[in-house]
């Protein structure tokens, strides 16, 4: 050591050397384990709920169904257009894990491709798939936001209070304010949005018309909608009509309750501790949280409730559009964000793409949605720079949306619900 | 850290390298092995926390999220002799957290808590005092490094590898906080400079 070093080396220790007291017992270790736990199962949660509602928006484009613009949106396939994708090599293979394998989650440098086919916004201006700015419309402090006819349904979080409200394409606020815990989530159309707060579950539907509540979750703790299955929840309007809401409880316990439109919530399928992806012929959810953190997710059929593979490598948090592929992320889930996501081929597990931080890249997924059948987009931050990235079936990426330097609590990207 | 004495006796009871306990048991043994620990090493990892955070309130917080994180993943780390490496990691990423950052800037309400007198060092002539300004002006992640480096005495390979990060870029970043303080206030953080006198 210089000179220099010696002396910073030495003010240090006599910085702390009077520092020999021990102010933990065993008991306060585990309190603070016991929290740590409970926060991570209830960030789970609430990563499911943001993952899930992004599985919506393309048959919301390709239906056409909300009608903002007089020009035709522009198909959902033709929009992720893969400008010279980069493709990833894999560092190491296992036939187990697909064709892929598992390979660094770098997202530095990629080409620049087509902007996003769904919604998104920096937290003001909303940027629609067919490339027009609504600026400066929705409000401070916005958690998420799901179109919904001339406007959005936005979820807000004001002094630590959640908050829903519709706002209109000109930034005009509804009067009606609703109370809500966790995120949006969406129908498959896009025409229903639900939420909860406490154990009221609520929906809001014909453009924001009607603003309805869901039979209430009978069990204690905090809870969290995950999927709306259809597109009108009011029972008899329509032959089919009705619809049913999961939500997740997050509390001592961890279930998965349905409430529906026909009058009644119950438990569903008691296998489950967690709903973690929804789609009409299967759906995904956590079988076990394990001693080390970890968890095990299956899907299963909803017609048996029998598990048609299961797998403790990934947490599955959205089924594609077509329900063909699944998006994973880690099997532990960590709070802030997400250093593995994966692709898997929905029919049987097969790992397709399995992207994963490493010691050099320290790349992580804040929300993850299915742009179409073949692409998915991920809010990223690595290192001071947050982007939107596309991401295909082969692991090829592009930026969606080119990085952007910022802070890491002051997201400047949100995919729609 | 050795086995404890039940998990000793019981794998010798079993002629096996691995003792057969039942989950009761090896919780217990688990905690005791755990406690043991928590008590040996506390106070120097209360230090190095204090050098993380700057206040012993803060440091005492990120000591008790730091254990808790090491007692959850206590079964996990096989090898013992790495304890101390895996703590210091997990204090310097916990402290380094998004998360933690997050909740901290949210912490807006809460009423201080008095930090204790701070500590007079008779030997203190006024330049530690600017070396610990200078120390916690630094970045967290440099900050980190120099702890590990000049505080805790690690190699540059070994602060690398707690840090998960390349020894280069442990070069680098010690080089340039050498420099920033060379910079910074060139007569008092002189080694050179010491009451009022040069050193030859």
């Amino acid at each position: 050591m210089n000179e220099h070093e010696d002396d910073l080396s030495r003010a240090l220790h006599r910085k702390v050397n009077h520092l020999h007291d021990s102010p933990l017992g065993m008991n306060d270790v585990q309190a603070r384990a016991g929290t740590i736990q409970r926060r991570r199962r209830a960030a789970i949660g609430a990563g499911v709920a943001a993952a899930l509602v992004v599985v919506v928006p393309t048959a919301i484009v390709a239906a056409g169904g909300l009608d903002r613009s007089a020009e035709p949106l522009p198909p959902a396939s033709t929009a992720p257009s893969v400008t010279e994708p980069t493709p990833v090599e894999p560092t190491e293979s296992s036939p187990t894990r697909g064709p892929a394998g598992t390979v660094p989650f770098d997202v530095g440098g990629l080409p620049t491709g087509a902007p996003p086919a769904i919604e998104w916004s920096n937290g003001r201006d909303v940027h629609r798939a067919d490339g027009s700015v609504a600026a400066d419309v929705l409000p401070g402090e916005m958690t998420s936001f799901a179109p919904m006819g001339s406007g959005w349904m936005v979820s807000t979080n004001e002094n630590g209070n959640g908050l829903v409200r519709w706002v209109s394409d000109s930034g005009d606020l509804a009067e009606r304010v609703d109370r809500l815990d966790g995120t949006l989530v969406t129908s498959p159309q896009g025409e229903v949005v639900a939420w909860t707060f406490t154990n009221e579950v609520h929906i809001a539907q014909r453009n924001g018309d009607e603003i309805l509540a869901m039979p209430s979750i009978d069990a204690p703790g905090a809870h969290s909608a995950v999927a709306v299955t259809s597109e009108d929840c009011t029972e008899g309007r329509t032959t089919d009509a009705g619809c049913s809401v999961f939500v997740n409880t997050l509390g001592q316990q961890s279930q998965v309750w349905v409430s529906t439109a026909h009058g009644f919530a119950d438990r569903y399928d008691e296998e489950l501790q967690q709903l973690t992806a929804w789609s009409d012929g299967a759906y995904a959810g956590i079988t076990a949280f394990n001693e080390d953190l970890t968890t095990c997710s299956a899907v299963r059929d909803p017609s048996s409730y029998s598990t048609l593979w299961d797998t403790c490598d990934h947490r599955l948090v959205g089924f594609s559009p077509d329900a063909g592929h699944l998006l994973g992320v880690g099997s532990i889930g960590d709070g802030f964000a997400d250093g593995q996501v994966a692709i898997l081929d929905a029919a049987d597990g097969t790992v397709m793409v399995d992207l994963s931080s490493d010691e050099k890249h320290q790349t992580g997924a804040l929300q993850l949605a299915w742009e179409d059948d073949e692409h998915a987009l991920l809010v990223t931050y690595v290192d001071g720079d947050w982007a939107v990235v596309r991401l295909g079936l082969d692991g090829s990426m592009e930026y969606a949306v080119p990085p952007r330097a910022g802070s890491d609590v002051e997201r400047p990207f949100y995919l729609q619900s | 850290m050795t086995d404890t004495a039940a998990g000793a006796a019981t794998a010798r009871a079993t002629g096996m390298g691995v003792p057969l306990m039942g989950p009761t048991t090896q919780r217990a043994d688990r905690d005791a092995d755990f406690s043991a620990y928590l008590a040996a090493r506390q106070p120097a990892l209360l230090r190095t926390a204090y050098l993380l955070t700057g206040s012993r309130a803060d440091a005492a917080d990120l000591l008790q999220t730091s254990m808790a994180k090491l007692y959850l993943a206590w079964d996990r780390v096989r090898e013992r002799e790495a304890v101390d490496a895996y703590a210091r990691r997990i204090m310097v990423n916990e402290h380094n957290s998004l998360w933690r950052r997050a909740w901290k800037r949210q912490e807006i309400a809460v009423d201080e808590v008095p930090e204790r007198a701070a500590h007079e060092d008779r030997y203190d002539d006024g330049r530690d005092a600017a070396l610990w300004s200078f120390v916690q002006s630094l970045p967290r992640r440099q900050r980190a490094i120099v702890v590990l480096r000049y505080y805790e005495e690690l190699s540059e390979a070994e602060t690398a590898d707690v840090l998960r990060i390349s020894v280069g870029t442990v070069k680098s970043q010690c080089s340039r906080a050498l420099a920033a303080l060379r910079a910074r206030a060139p007569q008092s953080l002189d080694p050179r400079h010491h009451d009022g006198q040069e050193q030859s």
